[in-house]
C-alpha cells in the first residue's frame, strides 16, 4: 500500500510541470471565453492558482486537463474574483482597450459575435466548437445536465445567426 | 444553414486561439519544491498575524524593561518618519519600499525647496472698473481656472516645486472657487493671488508666455476696460514649504445591489 503510494507519487508530474505543459492551452481558451489578453491571462492564472490550491486532488483526477477546463468555466462564468484581486489598482499603464483584437479578428464572420452572447452560452460554443467536447461533456464541465447544454447551445446559434442576419439585411440595405 | 454555420464557428474559433501570442506563464506563488502544498498566498493572513504578535510582544516587554523611565514623548512625524525601524533594516523588501519613500518624498512635495523662480499675481480689476462697468462681472475677477493655468504653465515649464499663496501645491491639491475666494486645502484665501515656482526662470517665463489661456487674461489686464490684475516678477530666491495636507486621494465605491 505504502509502496503504490509511492510509486504514484513519483509518476505524477509535479505541479509545475503540468503547469507548463498546460499553460497554452488554457490560455487560448481563456482568451476564447474572456476575449481580451488581460482578462485571459487574469483568468487563466486564476485557474492555475485555484489547481495548486487542490493539487492533490487535481493530480490524482483521471483527467486533470478535465479538472481544470471545469475549473476555469466556472471562473468565467460566475465571474467571481478572488477578493484580494477585485480591488482596482492605479497603474502607470492604460489598459488595452476592448474592441482591440487584431484586425484579423475584425474580418471573421461569427467571431466577433460570439463575443455578445452571455457568459454560459458562450462557455457552451467555446467547449463544443473549439475543446470539440461532447454534449455528455459540457454538461459534466458545466455541472448541468445535457438536455440544458442542448438547450444553452440552441439559443446560442439561434443568437448568432440573428446577429450575421441582421449583419447582412445591413448590408443589402447600404 | 446549421452545419455551415458550426464548421464556420470551428474554423474561426481555431484560427483565433492559433493565432495567439501566448504570453509566458506568469510566475506562481513559490512552489517549486513543494510540489503538493497549498499555495503561500493561503498563508499570508496567519503569517501577517503572527508578525504582528511578536511585534507587539517585543514592543511590550521593551515597555516593560524601561518601566522605570520617564515616558518619552512620541517623536515628532515628518523628518523623523524617514529614519527606518530598526527592523526594516535586514530585510531587503523594506530595505526597497525605504529607498522608494525617500526618492518619491521630494518629487511628491514634502521636502521644502529654495531657489530662482518666478511669481505670478492675479488680482480682480480695481474698484472703480468694477463699479462703473458695463461688461459682464465675470471678466473682471481671478477665477479658480486662471490660478490653475498659471500653475499649470509651471509644471509644464519643469517647476521644481510650486506655491500658491505660500502654500506647497502638489499633484493631488485641489483648488478651487467658493464666492469670491478661492480654497486650497480647505482655506478660504481672497485675492490677490500670489503663485510662485521655483525653477528654471526661462523654461518659466516661455510657458508663461505661451500658455493660450494667460495669452487671453494678459490681453484682458491690458484692455483698460477690464484691466484685471497681472504681475509677473522674477526671483532671486523663493522658499516652496513642504506640503502639509494628505497625499492619499480617497475614491468612492458604488454600492452593490
Amino acid at each position: 500500500m505504502v509502496v503504490a503510494s509511492q510509486r504514484h507519487a513519483q509518476d505524477a508530474p509535479t505541479f509545475e510541470e503540468y503547469a507548463a505543459s498546460a499553460w497554452p492551452r488554457l490560455y487560448r481558451t481563456a482568451y476564447l471565453l474572456a476575449g481580451s489578453h488581460a482578462d485571459a491571462e487574469d483568468l487563466a492564472q486564476q485557474t492555475l492558482v485555484q489547481a495548486f490550491r487542490t493539487w492533490d486532488k487535481v493530480s490524482r483526477a483521471d483527467h486533470p486537463a478535465a479538472y481544470l477546463r471545469r475549473m476555469m468555466t466556472n471562473l468565467y462564468i460566475s465571474g467571481r474574483r478572488p477578493k484580494s484581486r477585485r480591488f482596482e489598482l492605479l497603474t502607470d499603464t492604460p489598459p488595452e482597450p476592448r474592441t482591440g483584437g487584431s484586425g484579423h479578428e475584425d474580418r471573421l464572420e461569427l467571431w466577433p459575435h460570439v463575443a455578445s452572447l452571455p457568459p454560459r452560452q458562450r462557455a457552451v460554443i467555446v467547449l463544443r466548437y473549439y475543446e470539440q467536447l461532447s454534449e455528455r461533456e459540457i454538461a459534466e464541465t458545466l455541472d448541468c445536465s445535457t438536455g440544458n447544454v442542448k438547450s444553452t447551445a440552441h439559443r446560442a446559434l439561434k443568437a448568432l445567426r440573428a446577429a450575421i442576419g441582421s449583419h447582412a439585411h445591413e448590408g443589402e440595405e447600404a | 444553414m446549421g452545419i455551415e454555420m458550426e464548421e464556420t464557428l470551428s474554423r474561426e474559433l481555431h484560427e483565433v486561439a492559433d493565432r495567439l501570442a501566448v504570453p509566458p506563464m506568469p510566475s506562481l506563488p513559490s512552489h517549486a519544491s513543494n510540489g503538493g502544498q497549498p499555495s503561500r498566498r493561503a498563508w499570508e493572513p496567519p503569517l501577517v498575524a503572527a508578525a504582528t504578535i511578536v511585534v507587539l510582544a517585543v514592543v511590550g516587554l521593551l515597555a516593560l524593561q524601561e518601566g522605570g523611565h520617564d515616558p518619552q514623548p512620541a517623536p515628532p512625524p515628518g523628518p523623523a518618519a524617514s529614519q527606518a525601524p530598526p527592523s526594516r533594516a535586514d530585510d531587503p523588501e523594506g530595505q526597497r519600499h525605504q529607498r522608494r519613500i525617500e526618492r518619491l518624498q521630494d518629487p511628491a512635495g514634502q521636502v521644502p525647496r529654495t531657489g530662482p523662480g518666478v511669481t505670478v499675481t492675479l488680482s480682480d480689476a480695481p474698484e472703480e472698473v468694477i463699479s462703473s462697468t458695463t461688461h459682464d462681472l465675470n471678466f473682471l475677477v481671478v477665477h479658480q481656472q486662471d490660478i490653475r493655468s498659471v500653475v499649470n504653465a509651471m509644471w509644464k515649464a519643469g517647476a521644481i516645486a510650486v506655491t500658491v499663496q505660500g502654500q506647497r501645491v502638489v499633484s493631488t491639491a485641489e483648488i478651487t472657487c467658493e464666492g469670491n475666494a478661492v480654497i486650497l486645502q480647505g482655506m478660504p484665501y481672497s485675492q490677490p493671488y500670489r503663485v510662485s515656482a521655483v525653477g528654471d526662470q526661462d523654461s518659466l517665463l516661455a510657458a508663461i508666455d505661451s500658455d493660450p489661456d494667460l495669452k487671453v487674461y494678459r490681453q484682458q489686464a491690458a484692455d483698460p476696460e477690464i484691466s484685471i490684475g497681472w504681475d509677473l516678477q522674477l526671483e532671486p530666491s523663493i522658499t516652496a514649504p513642504a506640503y502639509e495636507g494628505q497625499l492619499d486621494l480617497n475614491d468612492g465605491e458604488p454600492r452593490r445591489g
